[in-house]
């Protein structure tokens, strides 16, 4: 396991102890739908930034 | 609606995707990589479409709106904590399980774990666990999309001719080209659950809710407080944040991309897919519970707002929930007939060629699909319960698959007794409804699944060829 992904597992972490522990506390009453989808996009857009390099050696292969 | 513009429309879709499952259909489909893994050549739009249509089922327009209506916005944590978890997961695993399944012609996911634990016998666990976790699973998948065709079409379409229509669409989408039928129909199914989602929400929003103005949040305020308690959102969250590990009809859609580019294509087209269709789901149930307060059986939220809606718009979405049902039933048929081959018929008879795998593999898929179709028709009891404990019975593999990739000391008696003695910890406190301390099944089952692995597999010896599964995957890992 390489660096970039020990700390996507840190984020990961990170994130999911947020997605269980802030609506059930600060967001219980309001707040928790855009915690929520905030923390979705969140994950997406650390997803597309994560595999941006993926592609990177099949291009350079000419795949 | 009218019965008769009901099955005329469903004829009409059935025509279309089985000219689409017909036409990829290729010459010589005679090894399981062609037929249940399309060569590993699936470029990345199929992939993602396939991935979407699978994963999201007719629960998705009636469970999640029902559950939304009734009691408001955590299901969409619910949802929406499955799709963060999928997508950390597929960042993580889709990787590994791409090159290692390349790397050693593995074809079904158990088949990953009997490679690399070196024992068949800790596939055969993992398939006999699949099989008795998804029957029940694709079961209720006809069993939902019988009763609303029985219920939008006022009885004129009975339960039992719904459920075989259905059964038979299933069959004919997956028969003829195995994943390269499906991958096709999944991509017209997964158009058509998002196309008539967006029809939909764009009618309530500017038709019906008018006046609830520019946000979800102001549809029903009642609605946006966390309702669920945090056990039950635990319990049940749990099991579905693993799904993209533990549920075989997905694993092995990791397989199927032609290349890198395509896997990432595979993530993002599902992430934004999922994202999409989830805020959808919950906007109609928020809505519902809005215009039509008082339902008692929420799963009645969606027929009841598709009667509010003109006609060709309810028959568009009434499709789009077919579909979901569909393409979600066939993929499991699919990768079930898959492991039964691969992992048991082969376990028990090494010297098995593989044209007579095939052959057998593929009487398996209208074998379970008549298995599905006789289980929804006589609507047992113990179906409801086999189906809400299939995700947490799946999850018992969820040990074995970490311990695959990431520790060298894993061994086979471990995976083995994990899946035995988890899956049974979990059936045993479903059917006697035990919830010890409060806690759900699920969250017991993999506390013990994960005890029993870790312990075992300190006390026994990993397989001889570990280094060298790791160093394999290590070197095709570099692709990423």
């Amino acid at each position: 396991m390489g660096r970039k992904e020990k700390y996507l597992i840190l984020a990961a972490i990170v994130i999911v102890a947020l997605d269980f522990t802030v609506p059930y506390t600060i967001a219980k009453e309001t707040g928790a739908f855009v915690f929520w989808v905030g923390l979705t996009l969140l994950t997406l857009a650390l997803g597309y930034f994560f595999t941006k390099s993926w592609n990177k050696n099949e291009t350079r292969r000419g795949l | 609606m009218s019965a008769s513009i009901l099955i005329c429309s469903i004829l009409v879709w059935f025509g279309l995707g089985a000219f689409l499952s017909w036409k990829a259909k290729r010459k010589n489909a005679l090894s399981m990589a062609e037929y249940f893994l399309g060569n590993r050549g699936i470029g990345g739009f199929l992939s993602s479409m396939t991935y979407s249509a699978t994963t999201y089922s007719a629960f998705m327009m009636v469970g999640l709106v029902g559950i939304t209506y009734k009691t408001g916005i955590t299901s969409l944590g619910f949802e929406l904590s499955y799709l963060i978890g999928t997508v950390f997961l597929l960042m993580l695993f889709a990787p590994r399980y791409w090159s290692a399944g390349k790397a050693f012609n593995v074809v079904t996911p158990s088949e990953m774990l009997s490679v690399r634990y070196e024992k068949p016998k800790v596939g055969v666990a993992a398939a006999i666990l699949c099989l008795v976790m998804l029957i029940p699973y694709a079961s209720v998948q006809l069993m939902g999309a019988g009763y609303l065709l029985e219920t939008l079409s006022e009885g004129a379409i009975s339960f039992t001719t719904a459920t075989v229509i259905i059964a038979l669409m299933s069959f004919v989408f997956s028969w003829w080209a195995g994943i390269r039928s499906v991958a096709l129909t999944d991509a017209l199914q997964a158009s058509i659950m998002l196309i008539a989602s967006i029809m939909l929400a764009f009618f309530i929003a500017f038709t019906l809710l008018p006046e609830a103005g520019e946000s979800i949040t102001t549809i029903n305020p009642n609605n946006m407080k966390v309702s669920w308690p945090f056990h039950m959102f635990l319990g049940l969250t749990l099991p579905w944040f693993f799904f993209a590990v533990t549920n075989p009809q997905v694993v092995q859609r990791l397989y199927i991309p032609k290349n890198v580019t395509s896997i990432r294509n595979m993530i993002l087209g599902f992430s934004f897919f999922g994202f999409v269709y989830t805020l959808l789901c919950v906007f109609f149930g928020i809505s519902a519970s809005k215009l039509l307060p008082g339902i008692p059986a929420a799963d009645k939220a969606m027929p009841r707002l598709l009667s509010m809606v003109p006609h060709p718009l309810a028959l568009i979405v009434t499709l789009s929930i077919i579909a979901a049902a569909v393409s979600t039933m066939n993929s499991i048929i699919l990768t079930l007939s898959s492991m039964f081959g691969r992992d048991i018929l082969k376990a028990l008879n090494p010297h098995l060629s593989e044209q007579k795998e095939l052959i057998l593999s593929k009487t398996l898929i209208p074998v379970i699909t008549g298995i599905c179709l006789v289980f929804a028709q006589y609507k047992f009891s113990m179906i409801a319960i086999l189906s809400s404990m299939a995700s947490g019975g799946l999850l018992m593999q969820l040990p074995s698959i970490w311990g695959t990739f990431f520790w060298k000391k894993a061994t086979a008696e471990g995976a083995f007794w994990s899946i035995v003695i988890g899956g049974i910890s979990v059936g045993a406190m479903y059917i006697t409804g035990a919830k010890p301390l409060g806690i759900w099944p699920p969250v017991w089952g993999i506390a013990v699944s994960f005890l029993v692995f870790v312990a075992l597999s300190l006390f026994t010896t990993p397989p001889p060829s570990t280094d060298i599964f790791m160093d394999r995957l290590k070197k095709e890992l570099k692709n990423f």
